[in-house]
C-alpha cells in the first residue's frame, strides 16, 4: 500500500471515528431557538415604554418580568429548591410575568414626564437579567464547594449549570458585556459552569476538586457577589 | 421555494418559513458542531447559538453570497469562538507520552485509533482542524469551506493541504506507519 493509499485509509477511518455525529435533536433544539427568540422580542417591547419608566409603580414590575422572561425563554428555568434567592418554576413565572406585563400596561400614563434614553432602559433590563444570573450562579457555586458526587443534591447540578450557561452566553453578547470587568466576570462564570456540565461519571471526584480549585484561583464567587449586590434600579430611579 | 424566498417570508413574519429554513439548514450545522466538539450539549448550545444569531441579523442579510454560506461563517465564528474558550477548560488532558503508548498493547484497534485521531485533530489550530473535518469529514466544498471561512477558495485548499500534512505528522509521531511498504 503506498503512503498516499495509507494516509487515504487514515481519513476513511477519521470519518468513521472521530466524532460522529449522532442524529440531530430538531424539536429540542427549535423549542429552545423559539423560546429565547420570543424572550428577546418581548424585552425589546418592553423597552419600547419608555414613558413607563417615569412611573415607580410600573418600573418594577416591568425590569422583573423582563428578567423571568429572559430565565423563562431560556427554557431551563427551574425551582433551584429551598433557601436559593429569586428563583420560580418556569411555570409560575410564566403566568406571573403575563399578569405582571400586563399590569404594566395598564397603568403607563401617557402624560407622564418625557422619556428615558431607550438605550440606557436596554442597558438596566440586561443588567437587572445578569444581577438576577449572579445571584443564582452564587446559590450554585455556594452549594456545589461542599457538596459530593455521591449525594442526592448533585443530581440535578450539572443541568442547573446548563441552563445558566445558556443565559451566561446570551449576556456575553448583550450590552453589559461592553463593561470590561462585568465581560471578564461572565467569561469566567461561563467557563465555570462549561465544567460543571462537562463532569463525568467516571472522574467525578477529580473533576469536581479541579472545578473548585479553579474557583477559588480566580476568586470567582467573591466576585460574583460583588456584583450581584449591586442594585442597578438604585441607581436609575 | 428557494432560500431567499423563504428569508422575504420571514421578514414578513411568517413562523413557517422560519422552521422550513432551519429544518433546511440545522443538521450540516449540528454535524459540524459535533464533529468539531464532540460533545452533544456543546453542539446543541453553538447550533442554537448560530440560529439565534443568524435569525436577528436576517434583515441584514443581502443576499451577495449563499444563505447557507452566510449561516456557515456565522456557524464557523460562534465554534471556533468556543473553542477557544474550551482550551482553557482541557489543560488536563493526557500528554503525548501517554498517547503513544496507548496503542502498544491495547486489544480494540478502533478504540485506540479512535482516540490518536482525537487527540491529533485536537492538536491542530482551530483554523487547520475545521477546514479538514469540514472537508474529509462532512464533504463540504473548497468553495463552500472558502465561504464559510471568508477566505479565498485557494487559501482554504492550501490550509487543508497543511492540515492533512500536520495531522500524518502528528499521527507518524504516534507511531502510527505511514510509511510506504517496501516493493
Amino acid at each position: 500500500m503506498t503512503d498516499d493509499k495509507k494516509f487515504e485509509t487514515l481519513r476513511d477511518d477519521m470519518a468513521r471515528l472521530h466524532n460522529p455525529p449522532p442524529e440531530t435533536p430538531r424539536e429540542r433544539m427549535w423549542e429552545q431557538i423559539q423560546a429565547v427568540r420570543t424572550a428577546e422580542r418581548r424585552v425589546i417591547g418592553l423597552v419600547l415604554w419608555r414613558r413607563a419608566l417615569q412611573d415607580r409603580r410600573v418600573w418594577w414590575p416591568t425590569a422583573a418580568a423582563a428578567i423571568l422572561l429572559l430565565g423563562v425563554a431560556i427554557g431551563r428555568f427551574s425551582d433551584l429548591g429551598p433557601g436559593v434567592p429569586g428563583t420560580r418554576s418556569a411555570d409560575v413565572a410564566a403566568t406571573g410575568q403575563t399578569e405582571l406585563v400586563a399590569e404594566a400596561t395598564d397603568t403607563v400614563d401617557s402624560s407622564a414626564a418625557p422619556a428615558a434614553d431607550s438605550r440606557q432602559i436596554n442597558q438596566l433590563v440586561y443588567q437587572l437579567a445578569a444581577s438576577d444570573l449572579f445571584a443564582r450562579a452564587d446559590a450554585l457555586l455556594t452549594g456545589f464547594k461542599t457538596t459530593s458526587c455521591t449525594s442526592t443534591d448533585m443530581a440535578p447540578v450539572p443541568e442547573w449549570a446548563g441552563g445558566m450557561l445558556l443565559q451566561t452566553r446570551l449576556l456575553m453578547g448583550s450590552p453589559v458585556a461592553e463593561d470590561t470587568e462585568m465581560l471578564g466576570l461572565l467569561e469566567d462564570l461561563e467557563l465555570v459552569l462549561a465544567q460543571i456540565v462537562g463532569i463525568s461519571r467516571e472522574n467525578c471526584t477529580q473533576d469536581m476538586a479541579w472545578i473548585r480549585k479553579g474557583l477559588e484561583n480566580r476568586s470567582t464567587l467573591d466576585r460574583l457577589r460583588l456584583m450581584s449586590s449591586t442594585d442597578p434600579l438604585r441607581n436609575a430611579l | 421555494m428557494d432560500d431567499r424566498q423563504l428569508i422575504q417570508r420571514i421578514i414578513s413574519g411568517d413562523p413557517v418559513a422560519e422552521r422550513q429554513l432551519y429544518e433546511r439548514h440545522v443538521e450540516r450545522v449540528f454535524r459540524l458542531a459535533y464533529r468539531m466538539t464532540g460533545d452533544a450539549t456543546l453542539a446543541e448550545d453553538l447550533t442554537q447559538d448560530t440560529f439565534i444569531r443568524a435569525f436577528a441579523r436576517l434583515e441584514g442579510f443581502r443576499g451577495e453570497a449563499a444563505f447557507s454560506s452566510w449561516l456557515h461563517r456565522v456557524a464557523t465564528s460562534i465554534i471556533i469562538t468556543a473553542l477557544r474558550k474550551r482550551s482553557r477548560i482541557r489543560a488536563h488532558e493526557a500528554t503525548h507520552e501517554d498517547l503513544a503508548n496507548l496503542g502498544r498493547a491495547a486489544p480494540d484497534r478502533d478504540r485506540d485509533l479512535e482516540r490518536q485521531l482525537g487527540r491529533a485533530v485536537a492538536e491542530l489550530d482551530e483554523n487547520h482542524r475545521l477546514v479538514l473535518v469540514m472537508h474529509d469529514l462532512e464533504g463540504y466544498t473548497h468553495q463552500e469551506i472558502a465561504a464559510a471561512m471568508d477566505t479565498p477558495v485557494g487559501t482554504a485548499k492550501a490550509r487543508l493541504s497543511r492540515a492533512r500534512r500536520r495531522l500524518r505528522e502528528i499521527m507518524t509521531g504516534f507511531g502510527f506507519d505511514l510509511s510506504p511498504d517496501p516493493s
